[in-house]
């Protein structure tokens, strides 16, 4: 199993997290983030809300993994990221995702089975419930899971950076060590929570997303 | 939608649908709030006033403080009518008496409550916007949440059905929160999709900034749902936002140096105009705004004085503005902004073109 959770976990699986910033390119368009003390700063923010935001579908997924728990779990983060930008971010990473696992895991028969069955309804392949069903399908445990899902946002977002210019890969390579025990405490308080109380605690990054479709040249997606 | 049948009352016949209020309250002191509710359809200008009640003149026993009884006054053109509603701390608006004229009607309904919610007050309303009517629901001033006494909270809960071409407008004054305290609210919406309209307005300053305080309450928590009636409640936007002082960061390190953020929730065949006109100026605002750093960012910061600080540069209010639901039934445009003034201003220009729909220009 481990080496399967390690792939998943690796960035060179081609699931696109690499087109997306996080709003960091909006923020540092915006004079938002200009330091590496800034960037840190957004990071720990970006963990904290995704945190309390998508661990509970990732959650969810991973103790349900069940195609109507899926789908309902889909619609309820559909209405949830209302920032069209983060929608369409979530989607193309989940449906990339879901693809890659489909083809790749093919000793689980049902990530094929239920894409099928998903690809017919009106599902949007929202990224973190994706991203929890194939986590339980692989046989993680939710925290792992969550800790997992936290791993690659600040895997992504750390890329970003360095591809904004914003830290070199080895101040990226660093950075990422020292978030990553923080990482752990912002798990340990929002980890194992009920969709129902999904929220944001940093509602200034949604409006930084938001604003990524107004740059008017960019190098990521979102 | 099958909302009440409205009732004849003497010679005057009645066709607005039932608005039904109801109170419900614990605690001990009051909340505000002024509601203008408006029909197309009817035109006399009526009031409805509901005060508090001195309970020992209404010979009613004060049940330790808690139990407020609560009466009202319907006032017409000619004619007053003191109404007491006594029971149970509810109030139901019954039928609306109203009679014809050439002038456009508003109801201007003025519900009395303190203008400061108290640690453990929690209060509920309940709006039934009937099919083709219109109803906007206003503060009196900024909502102030006191601080809290241990760990109690206060709330509120407002819930709403809109009918079929209908509009329900919120358009409150700011929450402020002082130190240390704890504030839930929670919002529920019924649409009727394709038909209702609703313009939300919901937001919070950092507390009395001027005097430093800034971000220093406890907790603050806006939970905001968007139900499509027609479809078994189907969630069409749900937002939530939760503010509470953390140990990894606390409420002020997460908003940066910005005092106010502000949501704004902007749906219906009704507003249509509006939403797009709004979509158009915030991107117009905002790419003025963004611009590419010259010769990346490592570089700029290299050169840059050790102490000054970037706040400077940062822009004094952000705005985004997104589509959601179906075919772009919705906007939600999200402010962040270093003065209340400022948000005032940009949602009084932002929102000029409700006076046609409400006879009233928000945040004037």
């Amino acid at each position: 199993m481990d080496w399967s959770q390690w792939q998943l976990l690796d960035s060179i699986l081609p699931t696109g997290g690499f087109a997306h910033s996080f709003g960091l390119e909006a923020a540092i368009q915006a004079r938002i983030v200009s330091t590496p003390d800034e960037l840190r700063t957004h990071l720990i923010h970006l963990l904290e809300n995704t945190a309390s935001l998508l661990l509970p579908f990732v959650h969810s997924a991973t103790t349900n993994p069940s195609a109507d728990n899926l789908r309902k779990l889909d619609a309820l983060l559909d209405a949830t990221l209302s920032n069209e930008v983060s929608r369409k971010a979530s989607t193309s990473q989940g449906s990339a995702l879901m693809r890659v696992a489909a083809s790749v895991f093919t000793e689980i028969p049902s990530l094929k089975t239920t894409r099928d069955a998903c690809l017919t309804s009106n599902f949007h392949f929202h990224h973190a419930p994706v991203f929890g069903l194939i986590c339980g399908l692989l046989g993680m445990d939710p925290k792992t899971s969550q800790r997992g899902y936290l791993f690659i946002t600040l895997r992504d977002s750390i890329s970003a950076a360095t591809r904004l210019n914003l830290v070199g890969p080895l101040g990226a390579a660093v950075l990422q060590h020292q978030v990553a025990a923080i990482a752990e405490t912002i798990l340990k308080q929002w980890a194992d929570r009920p969709v129902e109380e999904a929220c944001q605690t940093s509602p200034l990054l949604d409006t930084f997303q938001g604003f990524h479709s107004y740059l008017f040249s960019r190098l990521f997606c979102s | 939608m099958n909302l009440e049948k409205a009732v004849s009352l003497g010679d005057l016949r009645i066709q607005l649908s039932k608005t039904a209020i109801r109170f419900s309250r614990d605690g001990n002191s009051e909340v505000p709030l002024s509601i203008f509710f408006f029909s197309p359809r009817y035109l006399w200008c009526f009031f409805i006033r509901s005060r508090k009640l001195d309970c020992n003149t209404a010979g009613v026993q004060k049940n330790g403080g808690h139990d407020w009884k609560w009466g009202g006054e319907i006032a017409f053109w000619d004619r007053r009518r003191v109404w007491n509603n006594c029971s149970n701390d509810t109030i139901t608006l019954g039928p609306m008496l109203c009679g014809f004229t050439h002038l456009p009607m508003v109801a201007v309904l003025f519900l009395y409550a303190a203008a400061s919610l108290n640690s453990g007050d929690r209060i509920s309303c309940e709006f039934f916007v009937g099919n083709g009517c219109t109803a906007v629901l206003t503060t009196q001033a900024s909502t102030k949440v006191y601080k809290s006494l241990g760990s109690r909270c206060s709330e509120q809960l407002l819930e709403a059905r809109i009918g079929s071409d209908a509009l329900l407008v919120v358009i409150p004054d700011p929450v402020t929160c002082f130190s240390t305290a704890r504030y839930a609210q929670k919002q529920v919406f019924r649409v009727v999709a394709d038909s209702s309209s609703l313009l939300l307005v919901d937001w919070i300053t950092s507390g009395r900034h001027e005097s430093g305080e800034r971000w220093e309450f406890q907790l603050y928590k806006s939970t905001n749902q968007i139900l499509l009636a027609d479809d078994d409640d189907r969630p069409l936007f749900v937002d939530s936002v939760l503010l509470e002082q953390g140990s990894i960061s606390s409420i002020s390190d997460r908003m940066l140096d910005y005092q106010v953020i502000a949501m704004v929730v902007i749906l219906g065949p009704k507003l249509k105009n509006i939403q797009n006109q709004v979509q158009e100026n915030v991107k117009r605002l905002m790419s003025d705004q963004l611009h590419m750093p010259y010769s990346g960012v490592r570089a700029s910061s290299n050169h840059a004085k050790p102490n000054s600080s970037s706040s400077f540069n940062k822009p004094p209010l952000v705005a985004s503005c997104s589509p959601f639901g179906p075919k772009g039934m919705g906007v939600v445009v999200r402010i962040a902004a270093t003065t209340t003034e400022s948000v005032y201003k940009f949602l009084n220009h932002q929102l000029s073109g409700m006076e046609s729909l409400i006879g009233v220009l928000p945040y004037r």
